[in-house]
């Protein structure tokens, strides 16, 4: 677990050219990043390369970065960014839905992409919510973050969070339902 | 009590109900009898718990370790590649162009008939201003620094090299096409080896030539290799940005075009590759 004064001297250390600072930064982040980029868009191989684009803006940013929030909660911000614009374009030239991306050959993916992966049903109810409530509740519930880190990463006020997570959660509810009967 | 309602429900309600899902109370005595003191407060709490412990229920994703190392390799080569493309000019990727230009001028200075005696008029003819369509361009590519030759005021000349500044008769060649376009001589097609498109106001060159410094400024024009016929046949969605757009040619907000000092943007970079005085 790395603590936000480590996550500041990473950056500033890979602001000064230090690659392997940035290493170290992507192998603390990389796993959360990826796994709200798969909810968010419900497609692994668009959460790849989400992923892999926030690392690039983190980057090109690097320098930005003022510390007034934690390290991951401005990743995440990044990510959730990256995401929505991801979708937007998504939205432009529709594809076929989760085509989850298995090489067979690989079985620590499958064992991965098994352990990730959402039941149907309830990837499909997620998917049915606004995305506004869809991001809260991801956060809040999934990946477990606490409310003001989830504010933070949105950039709305604490109360708009217990909100959307509120209102998320019985519209996912209605949705799984619906699905159910 | 604040009474902002959700549905009916009262703030405090439904900040307890969510309390009580989430397991946060010390004591659920209250959120247990507000539960019970209505159906709809009952079948909220319930919905609540549902999509709460499916959720909670879910294992946050994580990469295989074939895909973790193809994430940071493929930073690393997309890091790599806009670095590379940093510290090498927009002017040196015309180096090959400009490489076969030459051969080609030399070849003709030396073997067609007069070549000798009228080549120099010759050559100069398509760099003359009397032609409101097209003028050419020449460019004097050398690989290890040198300089270019500028001639006229009707002449873009382009220095590639390998280091990473730009050569100082760059200045010159930029100094005559801020002349030009002062003149408003850049419409589309004026050049051979370059194109101008008046562009309008793409979000993407307005944010690239602020971040070069230049906040006031308007983008007028961009400054591209021309495609090659084939490519202009097949990009018949030409938008606000060309494909091939590498230098924004700007003049501050207010300016007369006539008269203003004109800045050129390199768009790969973000930053001034000339301005006038």
């Amino acid at each position: 677990m790395t603590t936000a004064a480590q996550d500041a001297q990473l950056l500033a250390r890979v602001v000064e050219g230090d690659h392997d600072a940035f290493n170290q930064i992507m192998r603390n982040h990389e796993d959360r990043v990826f796994s709200v980029c798969l909810r968010l868009m419900g497609n692994r191989e668009q959460a790849l390369d989400a992923t892999q684009e926030t690392f690039l803006t983190t980057f090109r940013k690097a320098a930005q970065f003022k510390g007034n929030s934690a390290l991951g909660t401005w990743i995440y911000r990044i990510a959730v960014n990256t995401c929505y614009d991801q979708l937007r374009k998504q939205k432009r030239r529709r594809t076929d839905p989760m085509p989850e991306h298995i090489d067979p050959a690989d079985h620590a993916a499958e064992d991965a992409v098994e352990a990730a992966a959402l039941r149907p049903d309830i990837q499909r109810a997620l998917a049915a919510i606004p995305r506004d409530f869809r991001i809260a509740i991801v956060l809040s519930d999934i990946e477990g973050l606490g409310l003001p880190a989830v504010a933070e990463i949105l950039g709305v006020p604490v109360g708009t969070v217990k909100s959307r997570v509120f209102r998320g959660r019985r519209l996912l509810a209605a949705e799984l339902g619906n699905r159910i009967q | 009590m604040t009474r902002a309602s959700n549905h009916g429900m009262h703030e405090h309600d439904r900040e307890l109900i969510a309390a009580l899902v989430e397991g946060r109370l010390d004591d659920e005595s209250e959120a247990r009898a507000l539960i019970s003191s209505s159906t709809e407060l009952r079948e909220e709490y319930e919905a609540q718990k549902i999509a709460y412990e499916t959720l909670r229920s879910t294992i946050p994703a994580k990469l295989s370790e074939s895909e973790r190392s193809a994430l940071h390799r493929d930073v690393w080569t997309a890091l790599r590649a806009e670095t590379a493309s940093r510290r090498t000019p927009w002017y040196s990727r015309l180096a090959p162009v400009a490489a076969g230009l030459l051969v080609v001028i030399g070849v003709a200075t030396v073997f067609l008939p007069g070549g000798q005696d009228s080549g120099g008029d010759e050559a100069a003819a398509p760099l003359s201003a009397d032609s409101s369509t097209s003028a050419s361009t020449s460019i004097a590519a050398e690989s290890e620094g040198g300089e270019a030759d500028i001639d006229d005021g009707e002449t873009l000349e382009t220095t590639a090299q390998s280091g990473e500044e730009a050569p100082a008769d760059g200045a010159a060649a930029f100094s005559s096409e801020a002349e030009r376009v002062r003149e408003g001589d850049f419409d589309e097609g004026n050049l051979e080896t370059f194109s101008y498109t008046r562009t309008s106001n793409a979000p993407e060159i307005e944010e690239c030539v602020d971040a070069a410094g230049l906040r006031g400024f308007r983008v007028v024009a961009t400054l591209s290799e021309t495609p090659t016929p084939q490519e202009s046949a097949t990009d018949s969605t030409t938008t606000t940005v060309p494909a091939e757009a590498a230098i924004a040619v700007a003049i501050p907000e207010d300016a007369d075009l006539g008269t203003a000092p004109v800045a050129f943007v390199d768009l790969g970079t973000c930053e001034v590759v000339y301005t006038d005085e």
